[in-house]
């Protein structure tokens, strides 16, 4: 039997498969997904920002700067078993990373790797990571992998590729890090969609973002080297404000060395 | 080969309404409804989805996914020239990306209730074929899919992945032949 006519065999074998798949009923999940994660991304915006106020203003109550201040004992997480699933207490994650470094989950969020990476989704807002180590990037003009530049804000700022929305200084940990909001340009000349930069993994090395796509990275140096904070995969303007506010919140759970 | 055919016939011809500008009535191209558009495209979206995920429950999700990120996008999408070639880029994307099928997993892992699986399992030798698919590099295996799957000339694989003709062919050239050398292999294995 001749390739193609093996191919052509095996598509339609394909398109017989999937054609018990009712389009219809699916659309409505669709739409009730939908409006269920809108009326929970509105909710967890204003959950979050009331969050984001009160330990703002604990901060500034409680910061060093002030001449009575006592410096604030950082809350420890109880470190647990580390597994995917939805948080029902906050949690301990970083230890597997390849850099010192340690964070905390909140509850309700969903811990799907603690691993060489951290990732986890905000439920109905989208997904917070913390890479490894940026080993190379990706030089958008000749198409190749590269050793990371020396200043990688920078670099994320001239970058032809991506659209620099806001530029925020943070505090991590007594290191002031910049948290960039970055759109990738529709017109991006991309080989393969949106790899910025190689981390040190285990796995699949590359972080892909998609043509139009908006995320927040905050950028920390820790022993010398590039790692990636990242909120990403918000799909609108509510949902990203959401994202933000919970980025803040792992950042400020951060902990170098 | 043709692609998976929906229950909405004709979609792709554009559609229009008169408006008043100036004093003439012109014609404007309106976007078509989303609800139109993916009972038209879902089945499609699975399939791909099922070719590179090997996985009847993750083509769904995957599928599913795509559509959310279109529906959210609706007002751009809509309007885009092609926003088939748009939302197939995004499921190809997601099917074969490391990173983005975790996302789909563990949005399938939050849900409370799961789905009946729709999707019928593939039989022996067809599963084989698409599991050297599988086994190619990204790019390729979403062209042999793209090619096979939906039926796509090489200039609307370029499209929908966003690269030159030239690349496409290359991918295709090479997947082809690294498939063939793949199942000729497996082939003998399975005859000793």
């Amino acid at each position: 039997m001749s390739f193609d006519t093996r191919a052509s065999r095996a598509a339609d074998a394909l398109r017989a498969a999937v054609e018990g798949v009712s389009p219809m009923a699916q659309l409505t999940q669709l739409r009730q997904a939908s409006t269920r994660r809108d009326r929970f991304r509105t909710a967890t915006a204003a959950a979050l920002a009331g969050v984001v106020l009160v330990a703002g203003g604990w901060l500034v109550a409680n910061h060093p700067w002030r001449s009575d201040a006592v410096a604030p004992a950082h809350p420890q997480p109880s470190p647990s078993v580390t597994g995917p699933g939805p948080l029902t207490t906050a949690q301990a994650v970083g230890s597997h990373l390849h850099v010192p470094l340690s964070a905390t989950a909140s509850a309700g969020w969903t811990l799907a790797c603690d691993c060489d990476f951290v990732w986890m989704s905000v439920p109905d807002a989208g997904f917070l990571s913390i890479s490894g180590p940026v080993t190379q990037v990706w030089n958008p003009l000749t198409h190749k992998a590269v050793p990371p530049p020396p200043d990688y804000v920078h670099w994320l700022r001239t970058h032809p590729w991506l659209t620099v929305l806001s530029d925020r200084p943070v505090e991590v940990d007594g290191q002031q890090v910049h948290v960039l909001t970055m759109r990738v340009r529709a017109d991006a000349t991309l080989d393969l969609p949106g790899l910025l930069a190689k981390v040190e993994l285990d796995g699949q090395p590359w972080v892909p973002l998609g043509l139009g796509e908006t995320f927040t990275e905050a950028i920390l140096t820790v022993d010398g080297r590039t790692v990636l904070v990242s909120a990403w995969d918000a799909g609108t303007a509510t949902e990203q404000n959401a994202l933000d506010a919970a980025l803040l919140v792992l950042l400020h759970s951060i902990r170098l060395g | 080969v043709t692609g998976p055919q929906g229950s909405v016939p004709d979609a792709d011809v554009p559609l229009a309404r008169p408006v008043a500008a100036d004093d003439a009535l012109q014609l404007v191209p309106v976007p078509e409804s989303f609800d139109r558009f993916y009972v038209r495209e879902y089945r499609g979206l699975v399939a791909l989805a099922y070719a590179l995920t090997g996985s009847r429950g993750h083509a769904e999700d995957t599928a599913q996914e795509a559509m959310l990120v279109a529906l959210r996008r609706w007002d751009d999408v809509g309007r885009l020239d092609s926003p088939a070639g748009w939302v197939r880029r995004v499921c190809a994307n997601l099917a074969t990306s490391f990173v983005r099928r975790r996302v789909v997993e563990a949005r399938a892992m939050l849900r409370v209730r799961p789905r009946p699986n729709e999707v019928a399992e593939l039989g022996y030798d067809d599963g084989e074929f698409w599991a050297a698919v599988r086994r190619l590099p990204r790019r390729q295996a979403q062209c042999i899919a793209l090619t096979y799957v939906y039926g796509c000339p090489v200039v609307e694989i370029a499209e929908v992945l966003g690269c030159a003709e030239g690349t496409v062919k290359a991918h295709l050239a090479r997947g082809r032949d690294r498939l063939a050398s793949h199942l000729d292999e497996d082939d003998k294995g399975s005859r000793r």
